[in-house]
């Protein structure tokens, strides 16, 4: 027995599980519920906000986080009926990065010995986290292998050189899992795999999950992966009762996973009651109406006067740059009114270089601050992780990859010294072939002042030292942190990229152990790959950097951040942008075909591509459009930053420019 | 996870334990986030240590909640022996929970304890708290009783546990804690409560929460013996530490690691 929340944005559902969870679990304890949110921020903001005076453990996951604690618990069972025997007491959950890092070595290896791929310019990195995608879509829609290959091929169609490349994945995937499998090393999909494989239709462990839980609260049941719905599905049928909030308009990521169709197919037609929620907490009908005439104007692509009174104004220029500063001194002039920044954001489908400088420019000297939802988020962006690893290439001798802003912006840091003195001494160590130089010889010591000489000295000194100590990575990283680092009072989102990428490594090196005798070797192309942003390892942090600020984000960002709720009012930029119509499809994967919607004998054509894009651009519009409380300022501008002229077909349909 | 607010900090034996040892340490490992899993650094020796005993956690886990298949161990010594004490020093029956959190919240604050093991003793009802440890020190080289641990898992138990398990169990006494480990299976250490005591505990831990909570500046310990052995040396007195000390409780906080990955195309 089951209940659905339906409700738009903002209509509260959250608020209704929060709600529910707390009143049963002061009823039946918090380990007899078992709660689904959508990502690992949600969670931990979920438990964050608990307002229980007693509680136990709680059983709070994402659906990734709940199959790992499931497979790692009956790990043995799973074994066993995997292979017939045990040989691990547990398994390997790899990371990311990790997992990129092994399948871009067989894309690699493949290529230089079979000549895979010959006409695709991607680098191998950017192969492998593609072909991952396709196990991942596969397992995420409880695909095995066979349909994926049939899938894979049906989209090809006749093209040859793509059946070519179709294949080609196929091998390296292959051949990729098979090795994962045999060391026990789990990335998503196999985890996915092997918890559906073996435990999810096991009537013993079903009863297990029926003797342990009571409830199952889905929040963002539209978002859920169809092996997840899958795994709730067992749950009602073992005799949980259901709680669970759905979004109508929340497919935004229907095509990375969320199946919003097939939940509603799935869960719809059983619910014991269906509660709609019609108090909007952040909108009102208004949203709706516009809503409404924004999914008609997409769906006929015709030319259309939207009116609203959720539009205030439009922002139109012949530049970029213009139309920028005109949506600055807007955005100003809300503040002034005494908006809080906040409660303003800003959202284009391209955010690049010229729009968050821009805008940060006349905010901060206004007085107000910028949050930048898309900044780069890599590891190796943050200075006192590039330190780490700037140093750690200069204890291994591997220098030959620093550039030299790198080398002068790490001395900066590490020596407190200015821009000017840190290039200078970068560019002497540089051309010396990026040996750390004797200051005396080069004649720098006066240049780069007293104070600085003698921490460049130090630190010399402690490498040298070091060196001779032959140490392993994760101490070597453990010492520079505590002794060089730290003392240089880092902030927190300093100190948790360091302690992230230390992590990092250190999962690798687990992961390696299981099948690589000698470690040294690969932990240092890892890093390597890191240090080169090749693999693409990302900050996690996620504590307030700084005071809040007006929200920048892309589309995808603002709708992905749970902390991003309701807002007073909403920029949307570029609308004549293409960006706002991108394929979701790649050279080498495209979620679309593992979705139910796909039929085999289907074709892959422009007409579908085209329709998923617009689809896609309505359900990002719309679940926008929920957010906002206030109003709406759309601006755009004939030229792009690069000084094209902008072709995007969304200014045409909503036809801001009256012409 | 780093938190820079102490009001939302979830208290735990050793959290509390280092604020009494150096308020300093306490402030850089809660509050400025400095801080590390407990294996990093340290020789391969101790990393294999503690790498036995997570597994052995694991193992216990397992035995004592139902799962589908026992763990077979081939060739795994000393797991396997250990596992097989395990079972012979305490079987799985009256199994209340194994690996139970305990979270109590309080106005002012909040407290946070992992149990390995409780199980019900229906004899003179009561919930008894096994704690598994796995380090090669044994007992007698400890101050165990009036250890924070053996303290706060007591004190909570009775000021939250007992009133969260009451539903399913009648409880009337007081609870009992017993330490063990594997390495001296014939050495435990049974520790009672009794209501005095509880009355102590409580005083004192609610005067020591007020002096964290009111807490803005965060001195240095006075006993330069603490620092050789400290992981903030280099930080706070310019030199390297000598051999950082684990706490073997300290492996939990790993699991936050465990949980924050995200996934995200
Ligand atoms: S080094 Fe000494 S003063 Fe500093 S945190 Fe450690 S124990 Fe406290």
């Amino acid at each position: 027995m089951y209940t659905i929340y339906q409700g738009n944005t903002g209509s509260g559902k959250t608020t209704r599980i929060k709600k529910k969870y707390q009143q049963l679990a002061a009823e039946v304890g918090s380990e007899k519920i078992l709660l689904f949110l959508n990502s690992a921020r949600a969670v931990s903001k979920f438990r964050e906000d608990l307002a229980l005076n007693r509680s136990g453990n709680l059983s709070i996951f994402t659906y990734f986080g709940f199959i790992n604690q499931e497979l790692n618990r009956n790990w043995p069972a799973v074994e066993k009926k995997y292979s017939g025997q045990q040989q691990t007491i547990e398994p390997t959950f790899m990371n990311i990065e990790t997992s990129h890092f092994l399948m871009s070595n067989y894309v690699d290896r493949y290529r230089k010995a079979k000549s895979y791929f010959l006409n695709i310019k991607a680098r191998p990195v950017q192969i492998a986290v593609q072909l991952i995608d396709n196990l991942n879509l596969a397992a995420f829609n409880l695909l095995d292998l066979e349909e994926l290959k049939t899938r894979l091929f049906s989209w090809c169609g006749d093209d040859e050189e793509r059946q070519e490349y179709a294949q080609q994945s196929l091998d390296i995937m292959l051949t990729f899992r098979k090795f994962c499998l045999k060391y026990r090393l789990l990335d998503y999909s196999a985890a996915v795999t092997m918890f559906n494989d073996n435990l999810l239709f096991d009537s013993k462990y079903q009863n297990l999950l029926k003797n342990k839980y009571q409830y199952l609260l889905i929040d963002d049941l539209e978002k859920l992966i169809p092996a997840g719905q899958k795994l709730a599905i067992q749950l009602l049928k073992v005799g949980l009762e259901g709680y669970f909030a759905f979004n109508q308009n929340g497919g935004f990521n229907r095509f990375f996973g969320g199946d919003p169709a097939a939940a509603k197919q799935n869960f719809f037609p059983g619910a014991a009651e269906i509660i709609e929620l019609k108090n909007n907490y952040t909108s009102s009908s208004l949203n709706s109406e516009l809503a409404v005439d924004i999914k008609k104007v997409i769906k006929n692509r015709k030319a259309n006067f939207i009116t609203s009174k959720l539009f205030i104004a439009e922002i139109d220029s012949e530049l970029r740059g213009e139309m920028l500063i005109k949506v600055a001194q807007q955005v100003v002039a809300l503040l002034k009114k005494g908006v809080k920044s906040d409660q303003i954001a800003i959202v284009s489908p391209q955010i690049d270089k010229v729009l968050s400088f821009s805008l940060e420019k006349i905010l901060t000297k206004n007085g107000y601050q910028l949050s930048n939802f898309n900044r780069s988020k890599r590891l190796i962006d943050i200075p006192f992780a590039r330190a780490l690893l700037i140093l750690y290439l200069f204890y291994v001798d591997k220098t030959a990859a620093i550039g030299v802003s790198s080398l002068q912006q790490g001395l900066s840091l590490l020596l407190d010294l200015d821009p000017l003195r840190s290039y200078l001494l970068a560019r002497e160590i540089a051309a010396s072939g990026m040996r750390l130089i004797d200051l005396e010889q080069a004649n720098l010591r006066t240049k780069i002042g007293f104070a600085a000489s003698e921490k460049y000295d130090y630190l010399k000194d402690w490498l040298l030292e070091k060196k001779t100590e032959e140490l392993a990575i994760q101490i070597f990283f453990q010492a520079v942190f505590s002794e060089v680092l730290a003392p240089l009072t880092p902030s927190q989102e300093d100190i948790f990229a360091c302690r992230q990428m230390i992590e990092s490594v250190a999962r690798f090196q687990q992961t390696v152990e299981n099948f690589h005798v000698s470690d040294q070797d690969l932990s240092e192309r890892y890093l390597n790959m890191i240090y080169e942003g090749t693999l693409a390892a990302e900050t996690i942090f996620k504590g307030q950097t700084k005071e809040p600020g007006v929200i920048l984000a892309s589309p995808y960002k603002f709708l992905f951040s749970p902390e991003l709720k309701g807002i007073e009012y909403l920029f949307i930029l570029d609308i004549s942008s293409s960006d706002w119509l991108q394929s979701i499809a790649k050279e080498l994967v495209n979620p679309y075909i593992y979705t139910e919607q796909w039929q085999q004998n289907q074709a892959w054509h422009d007409q579908l591509d085209q329709e998923i894009r617009l689809n896609q651009l309505s359900d990002f519009l719309i679940s926008l459009i929920y957010k906002v409380k206030s109003g709406i300022y759309l601006a755009d501008s004939f030229f792009n930053s690069s000084g094209r002229e902008q072709e995007g077909p969304l200014y045409r349909w909503l036809n801001v420019r009256r012409d | 996870m780093a938190v820079s607010e102490l009001k939302e900090l979830y208290f735990s034996q050793s959290s509390l334990a280092i604020f009494q040892s150096c308020q300093k340490k306490f402030y850089y490992r809660y509050l400025a986030g400095l801080y590390w899993p407990a294996e990093w650094g340290m020789n391969e020796e101790i990393r294999q240590d503690l790498k036995l005993g997570q597994q052995f956690h694991l193992l216990a886990q397992r035995y004592y909640q139902p799962t589908l298949e026992e763990t077979t161990l081939v060739s795994k010594q000393p797991l396997q022996a250990w596992l097989n004490r395990l079972k012979r020093f305490c079987s799985a029956v009256d199994i209340i929970a194994a690996e139970q959190e305990l979270r109590l919240r309080e106005a002012e604050f909040k407290l946070l304890a992992k149990y390995d093991l409780l199980k019900y003793d229906s004899s003179q009802a009561r919930i008894i708290i096994y704690d598994w440890k796995t380090d090669k020190k044994d007992f007698k080289q400890k101050d165990i009783k009036s250890s924070m641990q053996t303290r706060f898992y007591l004190y909570l138990m009775v000021k939250a546990g007992y009133k969260y398990f009451a539903q399913d169990y009648k409880l009337e006494t007081m609870p009992c804690l017993i330490y063990w480990n594997p390495r001296y299976p014939g050495q435990p250490v049974s520790l009672k409560y009794d209501k005095k005591s509880f009355e102590q505990d409580q005083t004192f831990f609610e005067e020591l929460l007020k002096e964290i909570l009111t807490s803005s500046e965060f001195p240095l310990t006075e006993d330069i013996n603490k620092c050789r052995f400290c992981e903030y040396r280099p930080i706070c007195r310019g030199k390297r530490s000598e051999a950082i000390e684990v706490f073997e409780e300290d492996l939990d906080l790993n699991l936050d690691w465990e949980s924050v990955e995200e996934f995200e195309f």
